[in-house]
């Protein structure tokens, strides 16, 4: 069972949605909530996890009003075209592991565009490398979304914790689906699924696809812990052989470390791990960030 | 291989204050590898002086032990009517919703129970820190930006 082709619908249908995550047997999903415009839906994600909201709760929109990125960037949520969506999630893991969901993410979003990308018959898909023929989905450390080196999605997860309580955790995803044309400002370069030959696809059974992907993701890390992901992250590694500047330190992108932190080697040959800041690509002849 | 662990520690520090997270230094056959990054809880309370092996030659030492000890140190006498909250994982440490917003919050701020106070980010996963009961913030032990380490304390509460 797989992504199916059909006639793109204007709005987001509810019961679509519905009858695409039962037939993908998604774990995650559960109750569902999909509203026409809102400010971002990781807001409304978050309003629900204040009303004790369940795991696996699902809100997906047609257009944000203030969709967002990290540092409060903005996130071009035009009506109508692409998806965003954010899950509830309230996992059993320890707070040291948290920020590695943000990996788990970025890579269940990849495994869906695997999907959608390669022309191999979706009951192939189960953890089979995709085809020479389909465009290599990347990662651009931690969880941006790459195809031939243009961003075709984002995640921005945000976390709640007070005092000992177990964490309420938003999964916040950005797909660009069928907008063709984006704003020239927009760095890096971005792309879509209509852009890469997929107009054909409808939102209803891409969402479906994610809540699988990401619900998969979340019970492989959850019972055995990070290495399946890490080592798939790794292969997906955008950054890798690039010279990158995180912050203060410059260097070349050499690999992702057993904690999921970025690990970039400076001139003088030390490597240092990076968790977290804004990661710029120096080396502008193999495509910029 | 003679260590001054007076020199040992600076070292520490200067690396942690330029948030380098990994360093190695080899002379001859001596070698010393620092890296600060996730580390186990326990790990935190042991006192400074166990932190260097008695021969550092082949043995990593974790800058990161020294600086959760020496924010153990720093960290507020416990006191009954307060609340010292502390960062749930290793990560950056934001006073703000984005760049351009005023603080969540200042010294002299009330509070109440559930308010956001700040955010701790790692590998953009923004954690809000709430506040766990209601009260005036009577100290922000970090400044916008920094990096955080496990268990570091990040505010003190008056409670109310």
């Amino acid at each position: 069972m797989g992504l199916e082709p059909i006639a793109m619908s204007r709005q987001l249908d509810a019961d679509l949605i519905a009858a695409a995550l039962l037939h993908r047997g998604a774990t995650l999903g559960q109750p569902l909530t999909v509203l026409q415009e809102v400010d971002s839906t990781n807001d409304e994600a978050k309003a629900a996890a204040r009303g004790g909201g369940a795991h696996g709760a699902l809100f997906v929109a047609d257009s944000q009003r203030s969709g967002r990125g990290r540092g409060g960037k903005s996130w071009h949520s035009p009506p109508g075209e692409n998806l965003y969506l954010s899950f509830l999630l309230r996992p059993t893991i320890q707070p040291g592991r948290m920020p590695m969901l943000s990996l788990v993410a970025g890579v269940a979003v990849a495994r869906v565009l695997d999907e959608a990308l390669s022309p191999m018959p979706p009951s192939a898909h189960a953890g089979a490398t995709p085809s020479a023929e389909s465009p290599r989905v990347q990662i651009k450390w931690p969880n941006d979304v790459y195809v031939n080196d243009a961003k075709i999605a984002g995640v921005l997860i945000e976390a709640v914790t007070r005092g000992s309580d177990p964490p309420d955790i938003i999964v916040g995803i950005g797909l660009n689906v069928a907008t063709r044309v984006f704003p020239p400002e927009i760095k890096p370069p971005a792309t879509s699924l209509a852009l890469l030959g997929r107009e054909d696809l409808d939102r209803e059974s891409l969402v479906a696809a994610i809540a699988f992907h990401l619900g998969e993701g979340l019970s492989v890390f959850t019972a055995d812990g990070p290495a399946t992901m890490l080592a798939e992250l790794e292969r997906r590694d955008w950054l890798a052989g690039r010279t990158v500047q995180v912050g203060e330190i410059e260097g070349l992108a050499v690999g992702i470390d057993g904690q999921g932190q970025l690990e970039v080697r400076d001139r003088m040959g030390s490597v240092h791990s990076v968790v977290s800041d804004e990661v710029s690509v120096r080396d502008l002849s193999r495509g910029s960030s | 291989m003679n260590i001054d662990l007076k020199k040992l520690r600076q070292l520490l520090k200067t690396l942690a204050d330029a948030d380098v997270h990994e360093f190695e230094y080899r002379e001859g056959d001596a070698r010393i590898r620092l890296r600060r990054g996730d580390i186990e809880p326990a790990v935190t309370s042991l006192p400074a002086a166990t932190l260097v092996p008695p021969t550092l030659t082949g043995h990593g030492v974790h800058a990161s032990m020294a600086a959760a000890a020496e924010a153990k140190a720093e960290e507020p006498a416990p006191d009954a009517n307060s609340v010292v909250l502390t960062s749930p994982f290793v990560g950056t440490f934001y006073g703000a919703p984005s760049p351009e917003a005023p603080p969540f919050i200042e010294v002299g701020s009330v509070v109440r129970e559930g308010q956001v106070l700040c955010i701790v980010e790692a590998m953009k996963l923004m954690n809000e820190i709430e506040a766990d009961c209601a009260g005036t913030i009577a100290e922000v032990l970090v400044d916008n930006g920094k990096p955080v380490e496990f268990g570091q304390p990040l505010f003190r509460i008056t409670k109310s």
